[in-house]
């Protein structure tokens, strides 16, 4: 051997070092930027600053609603577990005992244990990690031989970590007794700790003792107020304990399935339970996590009903909603199969990785391949000699017709049928199911109809799926029992590697699963976050979080949000929008993995994450909140931080988007007199002169709504009733009994009545060259054929004697039905038509501002088939001028026709005022038709209330009212026969405008469904309306000074 | 002096394996040993560091870096070196066997139940409480491979293939244990030091690179055929998916979590590096085994490009200055024992730093002189003693070798 060997290899080492420096500067230098900005984003933190949502005004500046910075109480069970004395005793104990010890047993004895856990020393710990005795005040774990199956390392180093929290060390302490550890070995933690404050083990456990004291005595305090606010019965800390063991149980749970999905590739809850349990050793998740059997056991059944939870919410939902979306350009039989492919995946890897390739499967869930069963344990899986599932996508007869009729979704009908057990199927089921696809795809689906054959498909596959995988476990387990490759409890093992990296996540898993919040209090009291800001040492693990709540500050009487219908509520985001975050979801994750970034790529990445919801993020499910979204939401900010704030000042540019709040809006609404009509229709008073005419079932149960505006056509007032959802009882009708906004929507046949007839008097005043003082007869003589007083048919409400001789102001005057059905003769299709168009019949009223068919929310029926498409002739005619039967009209078209006839002009309603700093303007057009023609009508109207024949008369007279009110009354017959006390169904209406000579008020009210006629419900509904303190208060502001 | 024999100066059986009077102290390299020094300095600096960093972020108690710990280590295992240095050419080149013979029965051991301890699925240890860390006899037994090859080469000029069948056989039954434990890694760095230490004894130069071609050739249809186990297979797949940074960052969370965190940590430090305990590699401390077998990635984040190349060329040199001792040295067993030293820790250096660089497929493996580790310390303090004392001993060999020196 000579010295000259040692020089190639010298060259070799020299050579070598080249090589690392090259990768090493290829690494560190060329490739800096890109690993630079992955370290960052290790340490960065993102936090989302909430916008705040614009607030909803009244006109007077009321709050109608906004958002308030509120706080609720959320639970991190990880600092609990961590840092409250009963978490830590608990889970100290249940380390030792390897059961989960529950939180109320622990309480029990809690002084006694923690004094037990302070007196073991790292020695005791180290032995027992090495598999020895241990002595824990009363308990004794006895020696083993199998350190490892036991996991006595993992539990020593949590026990001395246990051990240690109790004392509530400061961060010098820790230092010190870290520093000294070896030396202070086979010394107690309390001693060590005694001799560190310099003082006695007595004192240091009688520190202990008040500490646990303490904690619980806090934790009780909690509780007390807690129930308090809740009202809920029971021992107040039994309850709060039990919701934390719910939680626990929940982390727990959330950490073995992240443990089972890094093992197995797919979720725990894919696979039945029985199947797992049958086959597959699970011991090493009830190590890892300190369970008994039984717990292991609850925890599997969990998870199968949390996969089917997923799988029944939003994997339908997204299912659904993606085959409703891509529908118009798709194959819908190929739709509906993309979307069961995730979770009926393919019988092999290969197939597998092209499902993976094509389809975002990773949004929902992992999928279960069937061939990668094979790999997931320590024993060799023989071959599968069986003819695999044919899972839907990979059925190649199917495949071949699909391709062959891509727009027959009826081949969807044999998926349902799946496998052999289709071919028992008679063919008329087949046949069925064939239909009620092509039913449910052949046109615009309905998101229910789609759901119900999905939820066939889900259930049918499902169960084919289940049993395929049995067969193949039960395969590999045969095989292993022969082979001597089952563990000692006769199971399948998990391959070595895929437990290595389960365990290798183990500490990361724990610690997200547990430092997830729950919400405890969504609300909590001013005492319960004065207790926990106060004393956080003893209450760890609760956190008082800062949160935007929406409130409705403006409340009636009866403590009711006023102008609910309208101003709406906020709702969680829907099924679309949550699909359309997550695109925005993906392009996140897309340039997250594109490594580096440039200013750009940042900005880019930042607005994105500030365009996701929040996870509490709400929007405007109906009313104002929904229709006015665009403006009122705001746009989240976010920010990015750095671990800690000294690596703030350390330079690095930090990426942000600042938050931006949205608009306010301010409505034209009155809360104080939206507050009285909502009263009077909730709490109706009826006919005071004459009570035996009240309707007692609708009083009882009323339904209806209230119109105010103002001339120029600001929504003052719009009310409907109910308020509140109330059982349905027959009767009337069930439409009746639901909540909803009446006054911008018809929910069945809407006739206005005789509240039609002005329009149709003025207009042909001035267009059909009506003469008012012509006379007609109102009488059974005038009306052959008929049975008593009418025309054409039409028969009028005065039934015995007719009103005889009549003119139009006296028709109008007693509402006279001969006279208009005779006058609405005088009509054809075409004028009625223009005259309903020239008072806003058939139209949108304007309060949907920016209607632009991208909004909604607010539903209003601006019936655009006005006289319901009938043919307008002969008795349609007839029926038309009395407003009846052909006709239809929501509450708030007929106040703008009135507002349009009291003033001349047809204003665009409107319901907001303001946006922002942005004035809407006032909108009208004039009405065609002359002022003369208007002024009759406008005469007899203040007659009706005046004139001792008039229909309103009783109620509304100026006398009565103080003010002279010009009204129209009406009732419209809905149903053609008696249904209740002898009597037809009717709706009543009352319009009108006060004062008659200068009007300031446009009022309608509409009653749903009497069995009495206008004059004794509606007009009397109209009079206690008028008779309200703040209405009257109203009234006399606005004419004050006239 | 008449009747007075002269007898042999009797010597205790101690005196017979450690002698301090042939050791020519002007003589022992104290280049290596400073360089040496100095690479115990920085692995004590960036272990501190990486302890200081974890009190700093509230991860006492759940990481497994501990200074205190690593320094008493470091104190148990100073002895080794002393040990190492102090023993007597003579006495090794009787007892290579012995020595060898000692590291196989370890080996054996740790399968026995009771005796070897199971962790993370492989059975690698002997628990030695007393000396406060497990001892793991696949590090021994790359000393007693080394020995042992010593032994068995100085008589043999390896210019037949048929004088490798001995020798090869003997290093094959380490390399079976500890790959049967399993630990591929530690397997695969005796490969390299039977090579070199052939190649010492004067096997050609094309005959080494056609076994190291075969043994590669070999490895490829291993992984064809699919005979690795899935684990291998998927480590194999992983670093060769890691080439390009983009699918290492696509799966960072999965296979490549270990990669992944080396690669980030390693191209954070840019030129100067972060500075001590403030790299994100000791902040978010993801980065798996961070203070032994990911040492590098560390120093290379904490260091920067320079500091990398510090660390390198240290250990370059210390590597070259180790041939440099070996080829000083006269006597045949000696030098090759110093030179297969010179390689086992230039295997380590290429193994551990090629895994960190993304060069090697990851396995886990120490980086001597700086990682944590008891055995790992001891072994390469013990390694240090033995190739500054058997470079500096002068002792008269009457042994006869293959030159007849």
């Amino acid at each position: 051997m000579g010295r000259r060997r040692f020089v190639p290899l010298i060259l070799v080492v020299v050579l070598g070092a080249l090589v690392l420096a090259a990768r090493l500067f290829t690494i560190a230098i060329l490739e800096r930027e890109l690993w630079t900005a992955q370290a960052e984003a290790l340490v960065r933190e993102g936090s989302v600053e909430p916008y705040t949502r614009g607030a909803i005004f009244d006109a007077q500046g009321r709050v109608l609603a906004r958002d308030v910075e509120s706080y609720c109480i959320e639970v991190d069970y990880r600092d609990f577990r961590r840092g409250h004395a009963l978490g830590v005793v608990a889970h100290a104990r249940s380390t030792l005992e390897r059961r989960p010890v529950p939180l109320a047993e622990a309480r029990g004895d809690l002084a006694a244990w923690a004094a037990a856990l302070g007196r073991l020393s790292r020695a005791d710990l180290e032995r027992f990690a090495q598999g020895g005795e241990l002595q824990c005040g009363n308990l004794r774990i006895p020696a083993t031989e199998d350190s490892e199956s036991e996991a006595r390392g993992g539990r020593a180093l949590d026990l001395a970590f246990y051990a240690t929290a109790l004392f509530d060390l400061t961060a010098r302490e820790r230092s010190s007794l870290k520093r000294g550890a070896d030396a202070a070995r086979e010394i107690a933690f309390t001693q060590r700790v005694a001799a560190e404050r310099r003082t006695t083990i007595e004192a240091v456990e009688a520190s202990l003792a008040a500490r646990c004291a303490g904690d619980l005595e806090f934790l009780a305090g909690y509780a007390d107020l807690w129930a308090r606010d809740n009202r809920r019965e029971g021992l107040p800390l039994d309850l709060v304990l039990d919701e934390l063991e719910r939680w626990r149980n929940e982390v727990e749970d959330g950490a073995a399935r992240d443990l089972f999905e890094a093992a197995a590739g797919f979720p725990a809850g894919r696979v039945d339970p029985a199947t797992l349990a049958a086959y597959v050793d699970l011991g090493w998740i009830q190590r890892s996590l300190r369970w008994d059997g039984e717990r292991l056991a609850v925890w599997a059944v969990r998870a199968r009903r949390e996969w089917l939870e997923l799988r029944d919410g939003p994997v339908l939902d997204f299912a659904v909603e993606r085959v409703r979306r891509d529908l118009p350009g798709s194959p819908p039989a190929l739709l509906v199969l993309r979307e069961l492919a995730p979770l009926f995946v393919a019988s092999s890897d290969v197939e597998g990785q092209v499902l993976a390739a094509e389809f975002p499967w990773r949004e929902d869930d992992r999928p279960l391949v069937i061939g990668a069963l094979d790999g997931l344990f320590t024993a060799d899986a023989p071959r599968d000699r069986r003819q695999g599932p044919r899972l839907p996508h990979f059925d190649s007869v199917l495949a071949e017709d699909i391709e062959a009729a891509p727009g027959d979704a009826g081949l969807l009908g044999r998926v349902e049928f799946w496998r052999g057990d289709g071919l028992a199927v008679a063919p008329e089921l087949l046949q069925s199911a064939a239909e009620g696809w092509r039913a449910r795809l052949g046109r615009r689906p309905e998101r229910e109809d789609l759901r119900r054959g999905f939820e066939t498909l889900f259930l049918r596959l499902e169960e084919c799926f289940q049993e395929d995988v049995r067969q193949r476990l039960e395969q590999i387990w045969s095989a292993a029992r022969d082979d001597g490759d089952l563990d000692s409890g006769g199971k399948l093992a998990f391959a070595e590697a895929r437990l290595d990296r389960a365990e290798e996540r183990l500490r990361y898993i724990l610690k997200d699963r547990g430092s997830r919040h729950f919400v405890a209090v969504a609300r909590p009291s001013y005492a319960l976050v004065n207790l926990l800001t106060r004393y956080p040492r003893h209450l760890r693990g609760f956190e008082v979080v800062r949160q935007h709540m929406r409130v409705h500050p403006t409340r009636d009487a009866e403590g009711r949000v006023v102008g609910r219908l309208l101003v709406g509520r906020l709702a969680p985001p829907s099924v679309s929008r949550r699909l359309s975050q997550r695109e925005i979801v993906r392009q996140i994750a897309m340039l997250e993995s594109q490594g580096g970034r440039d200013e750009a790529g940042l900005e880019r990445l930042a607005q994105l994450r500030a365009s996701l919801d929040r996870p509490d993020e709400k929007v405007g499910a109906f009313g104002l909140e929904r229709w006015f979204e665009p403006e009122l939401v705001g746009r989240n900010g976010f920010h990015e931080d750095r671990g800690l704030s000294e690596r703030e000042r350390s330079g690095r540019a930090l990426t942000g988007v600042d938050k931006i709040d949205g608009q306010s809006i301010t409505t034209t609404l009155n809360a104080a007199i939206q507050a009285e009509a909502e009263y009077c229709l909730e709490h109706p008073e009826g006919d005071r002169k004459q009570p035996d005419k009240n309707d007692s079932g609708w009083l009882a149960r009323p339904t209806g709504a209230i119109v105010l505006l103002s001339p120029e056509g600001d929504v003052i007032a719009a009310a409907s009733t109910p308020l509140e959802a109330r059982t349905e009882m027959e009767g009337r009708s069930p439409i009746g009994d639901q909540v909803r906004e009446r006054t911008l929507t018809k929910p069945d046949f809407q006739p206005p009545g005789s509240v039609f007839k002005p329009f149709v008097a003025a207009f042909a005043l001035d267009r059909l060259n009506l003469d008012p003082n012509a006379p007609r007869s109102c009488s059974a003589a005038a009306n052959p054929g008929g049975r008593g007083p009418g025309y054409g048919g039409v028969h009028c409400h005065e039934t015995v004697n007719g009103h005889g001789t009549v003119d139009l102001h006296r028709a109008l005057t007693v509402s006279c039905n001969s006279y208009f059905a005779w006058l609405g003769e005088q009509y054809d299709a075409a004028t009625l038509q223009e005259m309903a168009h020239q008072f806003g019949f058939g139209e949108p009223t304007g309060v949907r501002a920016f209607s632009d068919g991208t909004r909604s929310g607010l539903v209003e029926d601006s019936v655009p088939g006005l006289f319901r498409d009938r043919v307008l002739q002969g008795r349609s005619l007839c029926e038309a001028g009395n407003g009846l039967s052909v006709v239809e009209a929501t509450p708030m078209q007929v106040a703008r026709a009135t507002a349009g006839l009291a003033t001349g002009v047809l204003p665009e309603l409107r319901l907001v005022s303001r946006i922002g700093e942005r004035e809407l303007p006032h909108e009208s057009r004039a009405i065609d038709v002359s002022p003369r023609a208007l002024q009759l009508v406008r005469a007899a109207m203040e007659a009706v209330a005046a004139d001792p024949r008039g229909s309103a008369r009783a109620s509304l007279s100026p006398e009565e009212l103080g003010f002279a009110m010009a009204v129209k009354t009406g009732s419209a017959d809905v149903t053609s026969t008696a249904v209740e006390d002898n009597r037809v169904l009717k709706h009543t209406w009352v319009a009108g405008w006060f004062p008659a000579e200068d009007p300031v008020g446009i009022l309608v009210v509409f009653e749903y469904r009497t069995t009495q006629t206008s004059s004794h419900t509606a007009a009397w509904l109209a009079r206690q309306f008028l008779d309200r303190p703040a209405v009257r208060a109203w009234l006399a502001e606005r004419t004050a000074g006239r | 002096m008449k009747g007075a024999a002269w007898h042999p100066k009797r010597t205790s059986t101690l005196e017979r394996i450690l002698s301090v009077r042939h050791l020519r102290w002007l003589e022992v390299d104290w280049h290596v040993l400073l360089v040496a020094l100095a690479l115990l300095g920085i692995g004590l600096a960036l272990i501190s560091a990486m302890d200081d960093a974890d009190l700093l972020w509230g991860r006492e108690g759940q990481s497994s870096v501990q200074f205190g710990r690593h320094l008493k280590t470091l104190f148990v295992a100073l002895p080794a070196f002393a040990l190492g240095l102090f023993l007597r050419p003579r006495w090794v080149r009787k007892n290579a066997w012995l020595v060898y013979g000692a590291s196989v029965a370890l080996l054996l051991f740790v399968f026995v139940p009771g005796i070897g301890a199971e962790r993370n699925h492989a059975t690698r240890w002997i628990p030695l409480p007393l000396l406060g860390f497990d001892l793991q006899p696949s590090e021994l037994a790359k000393l007693g491979v080394i020995l042992m090859l010593a032994g068995v080469l100085h008589q043999r000029r390896m210019k037949y293939l048929s004088e490798w069948v001995r020798p090869g056989l003997l290093a094959l039954v380490p390399m079976g244990l500890v790959a049967l434990q399993p630990d591929l890694g530690t397997a695969m760095t005796l490969a390299p030091i039977t090579l070199g230490m052939f190649y010492l004894a004067g096997a050609r130069g094309r005959q080494i690179v056609g076994v190291l071609g075969a043994v590669v050739l070999a490895g490829v249809l291993a992984f064809q055929v699919g005979l690795l186990h899935e684990y291998q297979l998927q480590r194999v797949e992983t670093w060769l998916s890691s080439w390009g940074a983009d699918s290492l960052i696509h799966g960072r969370n999965g296979p490549a979590f270990h990669t992944f965190h080396a690669r980030v940590a390693i191209g954070n430090g840019g030129w100067l590096g972060t500075g001590l305990g403030q790299g994100v590699a000791n902040e978010a401390a993801h980065l798996p085994e961070r203070d032994c077998d990911s040492i590098f990635a560390v120093a290379a984040e904490e260091g920067g490009f320079l500091g990398g190349m510090l660390l390198i060329g240290l250990y370059a040199l210390l590597v070259v200055l180790i041939f440099h001792s070996a080829s000083q040295v006269r006597e045949r067993f000696s030098r090759l024992v110093v030179g297969g030293i010179g390689i086992y820790f230039a295997s380590h250096l290429f193994v551990n730093v090629g895994v960190n660089l993304g060069l090697v497929p990851m396995t886990g493996l120490t980086l001597p002189l700086l990682s944590t580790g008891g055995s790992s310390l001891a072994t390469s303090l013990l390694a240090l003693g033995l190739a500054l004392g058997l470079s500096s001993h002068h002792e008269p060999s009457l042994d006869k070798d293959a030159y007849g020196e």
